[in-house]
């Protein structure tokens, strides 16, 4: 099979590696040890080399193959939960990390839910895991835990 | 092995808290391996978070707990409802759902059980006469040696890669690139770290690990929308129990598959998952009833059980005594050690032996552990594990927020989770594999600083690297693994069209 996605990630690593390339020339500059050894641009040349090599292979051989490009199925269930998670990380410090996580699970159970309702136990089950995250860290493991607005 | 540490260890670990932290491991170890789509390593990064302030011993425990577990848990689902929870259990399902049918189902489960066990029990024996031994003749390794280990880690990806080659050693040298990352190991400036203070530590393992092995997969599942029901009836104690007769006729496989199962977990690369069809196959073909297999032989379900959790055991072997991680899990389990401040390998066989003691005893508790749980309490694991998907999904994804928080306070860990969530869910919808990103970034930094380090011994000749005896063997051993796909490819082609 052949995949429009594989083309890009191809092309994507590339670029990479050519960037990590170039910028290794700088590294260099800061070399204070002299000649002894190797420098700090060595082996990011040497990595950056080889993602090259590996993106041309796999380009080469993806451009080789006379399949037809097929295009993958991609869900909206995985990029509204994409979404949801940044909106769930943003948050966290302005509204406080249990509060959010209680709207995020609630939101996330709804978005898997097949019926798109929320019954009594979806909500108690969202309450118990920011809940209980919320001890686990917060009060048994005393991680200071972002806080907003509320906690 | 020194039994008079052995028994030290075991003291600390029957100590109240490292017992019950040991068995709530194990115990979740089950869940999270009967649960399809979990799988052991997934489970260990998602439950590390809460080791950061517990003692090495009771942190490592918990965790191995988690892979021990994890590896009988996965023959729950597949011999009831023939959905394997973890890969390596999918063979367990050829013949135990077979059974299950049949209405044998406590008694697979029980065989299940009985034989992940002694797989377990015999690959500890080998891990605790093997490691120290090997830790000795590491004890001597400088810069250039470390180099080869490093290079030679690396090498399998190729193996770990599976049937896309370039793809897989690709996903490597995406790690390694990302290794490079932060401060210079030897003179301290910044590399790629554009002005962020964040990245001036490097990319932190953590967060990469939990976002590539826990968000991507609840991305991935999330697509399809599947729960699990199970309509079993309940499973009694005595059930479960093999008769002489039947324990007679399969310890012969079971025995087999622990040696397949432990020589293959100590080789780089190979993991569980391909130990238990070795095992599977061999126990099919020595068998004294070949024919049974596939239609509910018990032999089919102890033989590949023996062999994953025997599995276990060996792939400690390298990491114990040369710090390096063979496979995913111990990949994540390098990262345990990391957070504890300790790092594995011959001087953590020097400087910590109470340590190593105490994963041992940590071990064994978690060997018993999952035998007297599953036999005991088999249906409570059952019911555990209908936790529907809509619930179990925001569960893991909060769990692992707070996790890649919790490393070092900051949110900035968990956008570098999220970030990696998302990479990986692309990787693995176009298969790319992941876990070569992780093993890379963990063994690049070791590589590049054991590389320059001999560069400075041998005063920039590159032929310290083929004087040194153990070096070469090593390199040489790299050179084979990459080039063998290669070989292989090249000869059942071959074979092919002669045979046409």
């Amino acid at each position: 099979m052949k995949r429009l996605g594989e083309i890009i990630t191809g092309f994507f690593t590339l670029a990479l590696g050519i960037v990590w390339f170039l910028m290794s020339f700088s590294l260099d500059q800061n070399n204070v040890g002299g000649n002894l050894g190797l420098g700090p641009g060595f082996y990011p040349k040497l990595v950056s080399v080889l993602l090259i090599v590996l993106s041309v292979v796999l380009l080469i051989s993806l451009f080789k193959r006379k399949e037809k490009l097929i295009k993958l199925e991609y869900s909206f269930t995985a990029f509204f939960l994409i979404l949801l998670c940044i909106a769930y990380l943003v948050l966290m410090n302005v509204i406080g990390y249990a509060t959010t996580t209680f709207i995020y699970v609630l939101t996330n159970i709804l978005i898997l839910h097949d019926k798109k309702t929320i019954n009594l136990v979806d909500v108690v089950s969202a309450f118990l895991v920011s809940a209980s995250l919320y001890s686990i860290f917060h009060i048994l493991l005393k991680v200071p835990l972002p806080s907003g607005y509320f906690i | 092995m020194d039994l008079g540490l052995l028994f030290e260890g075991l003291v600390t670990i029957f100590q109240p808290y490292n017992f019950l932290i040991t068995l709530f491991g194990t115990a979740m170890g089950i869940i999270f391996g009967a649960l399809p789509g979990i799988n052991a390593s997934m489970g260990v990064a998602l439950l590390l978070p809460l080791t950061y302030g517990m003692s090495p011993i009771a942190a490592l425990s918990m965790l191995l707990g988690i892979y021990t577990g994890a590896m009988y848990g996965g023959s729950i689902t597949a011999i009831l409802i023939n959905t394997p929870g973890t890969t390596a259990a999918a063979c367990t399902a050829f013949d135990g759902y077979k059974l299950a049918i049949k209405g044998k189902a406590g008694k697979a489960l029980g065989m299940s059980n009985i034989a992940s066990f002694i797989g377990g029990v015999f690959s500890l024996i080998v891990l605790m006469i093997l490691a120290p031994l090997l830790a000795k003749v590491a004890i001597s390794f400088g810069p250039p040696e470390y180099f080869a280990l490093a290079v030679f880690g690396l090498s399998v990806i190729t193996s770990l890669a599976g049937e896309h080659l370039v793809k897989g050693l690709l996903s490597g040298a995406f790690g390694l690139l990302l290794g490079t990352v932060g401060l210079d190991l030897i003179n301290g400036s910044p590399r790629y770290t554009f002005g962020m203070y964040n990245l001036f530590d490097g990319i932190s393992f953590i967060p990469v690990l939990i976002g590539l092995f826990a968000i991507a997969q609840v991305l991935l599942n999330a697509e399809s929308k599947e729960s699990i029901y199970l309509r079993t009836k309940k499973i009694g104690f005595l059930e479960q129990l093999p008769s002489f007769s039947e324990l007679k006729s399969v310890m012969v496989s079971i025995l087999n598959s622990s040696v397949i199962g432990t020589f293959i977990g100590i080789l780089p690369g190979a993991g569980a998952t391909i130990a238990s069809f070795i095992c599977y196959n061999e126990a099919k073909r020595w068998s004294k009833h070949p024919e049974e297999f596939g239609e509910g032989s018990l032999e089919g379900v102890a033989a590949p059980e023996a062999g994953n959790n025997a599995a276990t055991g060996g792939a400690m072997v390298p990491l114990l005594s040369l710090g390096i991680p063979g496979s995913e899990t111990t990949a994540v389990l390098l990262g345990a050690f990391m957070i504890q401040g300790i790092s594995p390998g011959p001087l953590l066989f020097r400087d910590h032996i109470d340590v190593v003691y105490g994963i041992f005893a940590g071990l064994i508790l978690a060997n018993i552990a999952f035998l007297i749980m599953g036999l005991i309490s088999v249906n409570f694991f059952v019911k555990v594990i209908q936790i529907p998907n809509r619930i179990l999904y925001p569960l893991i994804i909060a769990l692992a927020f707070v996790g890649a928080y919790s490393v070092k306070n900051s949110l900035f860990d968990v956008g570098l989770m999220l970030l990696f969530g998302i990479v990986g869910y692309f990787m693995k919808k176009l298969e790319f594999p992941t876990a070569p990103v992780v093993l890379a970034l963990v063994l690049g930094p070791m590589a590049e600083g054991s590389l320059r380090r001999a560069m400075i011994m041998s005063h920039g000749s590159w032929a310290i690297f083929v004087q040194r005896p153990i070096t070469l063997v090593l390199l040489l051993l790299t050179l084979f693994s990459l080039f063998f796909p290669f070989l292989r490819e090249k000869l059942s082609k071959k074979k092919l069209s002669e045979n046409l």
